[in-house]
């Protein structure tokens, strides 16, 4: 018994053996640093896109610097590793110029932050919620419920629109009625519509802008405001409200009237005349 | 015979709905209906679109076809077999925009009184533990935004009501409530007083005789040359006068849905947009 702990004491007190524990003591620390990193993150001023960006990088940061000390004390020639560290590094630049370009670009938009987790944007084609800002790409959740990935360069170099960065939204309606109309009473109606729909705001007032002689309509825009979170009903309940009554009102809104005409070369269209007794039992056979 | 409403209490209170029957009443512009069925209570309703409406009727006519025919009829499944229905009411959950009929301008170191009637929010329970069904306003009031920009401001209702200087003018409605808010001018600069912003979630509601109502008095205090105001929320209410001009105690309806402490420093006057 004992001739096996004066071995293990002999172990234990060889140089190898201690720069295995200090190397295992470096790895741990290093863990627990890069953990501890990790949560004063979370508990710190950043928001969820931030935290997404920053939690791997700080991991992977504070991991390779902790291996490479570990090593050091293993007693690896550290300028060797470097040596093919850096062969390493260039061949891996070559290969991985996207992603990195994707990784910095994610910086410039953690540094901008035109948007939010949560927030509803449109990049392109796109619209949808933010679900997530990686660090290559930001994830969006479109209405229709799928998932788009669109990597951070992307993001940097389109136009992204923001949907829900204010809390209220104005429509713009785009609206045409017949010459003969009186375009005043037009505007009482329109203003009326939105002052009885309580979804429409009082502050900002809606307005009426006349926009001129349209080629089959007198053309005017009217633009009332409501939140953000009412913005496709109130769409839709003004819409309605707005043809209903001008239908009541008797007020004509014109579209475009399309006339076939076959000139004077081509011979006219056939027409055939039906008496009414013949249209009667066609449509009773039908 | 009271036909199961506990007298002297207006609209608030508890009234009786045997089973299989519908009850219906009218407060200001709604018309509610009530059905006791098994098992499950029937709640329907109507609006009106005139916000000043001061009908008040405890015993309307009930529809002839199902009350589930109705627009904005509601279903609630209750174990409990209990008849009764309880009524009570809310101030509205955000702040209330009223605005002035004339321009009105309060000179440097002047002060005014305008009584600004706010709508109330009706709770419905039922049951002998009243369990709370259903909560809406009594006329629904169009949102507003209040505040310098389209970018910055506070969500807000607006009032169909003009603030009045005097109390009388402004009519006491049993699905309103009104508040006396005093603008003390303290700074050097006239103040234009065309919007007053009501903190309704952090007043109290009172009520002063069967279905009159009002909140505490509050005052607003502004020191500096802009739009905003320290805010002061009385204990009472000042207004304790009766529909016979004879003074009446007020009694507490319902307790603040937001409680504030202390002075507060809010933007209580007109905005950009005007």
């Amino acid at each position: 018994m004992d001739s096996v702990l004066v071995e293990i004491n002999r172990v234990l007190s060889s140089e190898e053996a201690r720069a295995v524990i200090k190397a295992i003591v470096i790895l741990l620390a290093g863990l627990l640093f890069a953990w501890l990193l990790r949560s004063r993150l979370a508990r710190g001023r950043f928001n969820e896109g931030h935290i997404a960006l920053l939690r791997p990088l700080i991991s992977y940061i504070v991991i390779g610097v902790t291996v490479l000390w570990a090593l050091r004390e293993l007693g690896l020639n550290m300028s060797v590793l470097l040596g093919a560290a850096g062969i390493l590094t260039v061949a891996l630049g070559f290969a991985s110029q996207t992603s990195a370009s994707n990784i910095i670009s994610g910086f410039f938009l953690m540094a901008e932050r035109p948007f939010s987790i949560g927030d509803y944007i449109t990049v392109d084609q796109n619209t949808g919620e933010v679900l997530s800002i990686d660090l290559l790409s930001v994830k969006i959740r479109t209405y229709s419920n799928q998932l788009v990935r669109i990597p951070n360069e992307t993001m940097l170099k389109s136009n992204v629109t923001n949907i829900t960065r204010f809390p209220i939204r104005r429509l713009d309606m785009k609206l045409g009625v017949a010459y003969k109309e009186d375009i005043e009473r037009v505007r009482e109606i329109c203003y009326e519509v939105a002052h009885k729909n309580p979804m429409c705001l009082e502050e900002p007032a809606p307005f009426f802008i006349y926009k001129g002689f349209g080629e089959s309509a007198l053309e005017f825009q009217f633009s009332p405001w409501t939140t953000r979170e009412n913005f496709w009903e109130f769409t839709t309940q003004m819409h309605i409200e707005i043809k209903r009554a001008f239908d009541e009102a008797g007020i004509e809104i014109p579209f475009p009237h399309r006339t076939l005409y076959t000139g004077s070369v081509t011979e006219p269209f056939p027409v055939q005349v039906m008496s009414a007794d013949k249209i009667d039992t066609n449509s009773a056979q039908d | 015979m009271n036909n199961g409403r506990i007298p002297e209490t207006g609209w608030i209170g508890g009234f009786h709905v045997k089973h299989g029957q519908t009850r219906g009443f009218r407060i200001g512009p709604m018309t509610l209906w009530i059905q006791r069925l098994e098992n499950e209570w029937r709640i329907a309703h109507e609006d009106s679109l005139d916000p000043m409406d001061e009908s008040l009727n405890l015993e309307t006519e009930t529809p002839e076809q199902s009350i589930l025919e109705t627009k904005n009829a509601v279903r609630f499944s209750f174990a409990d077999d209990s008849e009764e229905i309880t009524f009570s009411a809310r101030l509205a959950d955000r702040p209330v925009v009223t605005r002035s009929e004339y321009s009105l301008n309060v000179p440097a170191h002047e002060e005014v009184t305008a009584y600004v009637s706010t709508p109330l929010w009706m709770v419905i329970s039922a049951g002998r533990k009243p369990k709370l069904l259903l909560e809406m306003p009594l006329y629904r009031p169009s949102d507003t935004f209040f505040g310098p920009s389209t970018l910055e401001g506070e969500l807000c209702y607006a009032s169909e009501a003009f603030y009045r200087l005097k109390l009388d003018n402004q009519p006491m409605l049993p699905h309103r409530a009104v508040t006396a808010v005093l603008v003390r001018n303290q700074s050097d600069k006239a103040l234009s007083l065309d919007l007053i912003k009501l903190p309704a979630p952090n007043l109290s509601l009172y009520r002063i005789g069967e279905n009159m109502f009002c909140t505490q008095d509050i005052v607003y205090t502004r020191t500096e040359g802009d739009d905003f105001a320290s805010l002061d929320l009385r204990q009472k209410p000042g207004i304790t006068k009766g529909p016979a001009g004879d003074k009446i105690k007020a009694l507490l309806v319902s307790k603040p849905r937001e409680k504030v402490t202390g002075n507060i420093v809010t933007r209580a006057f007109s905005s950009l947009f005007k």
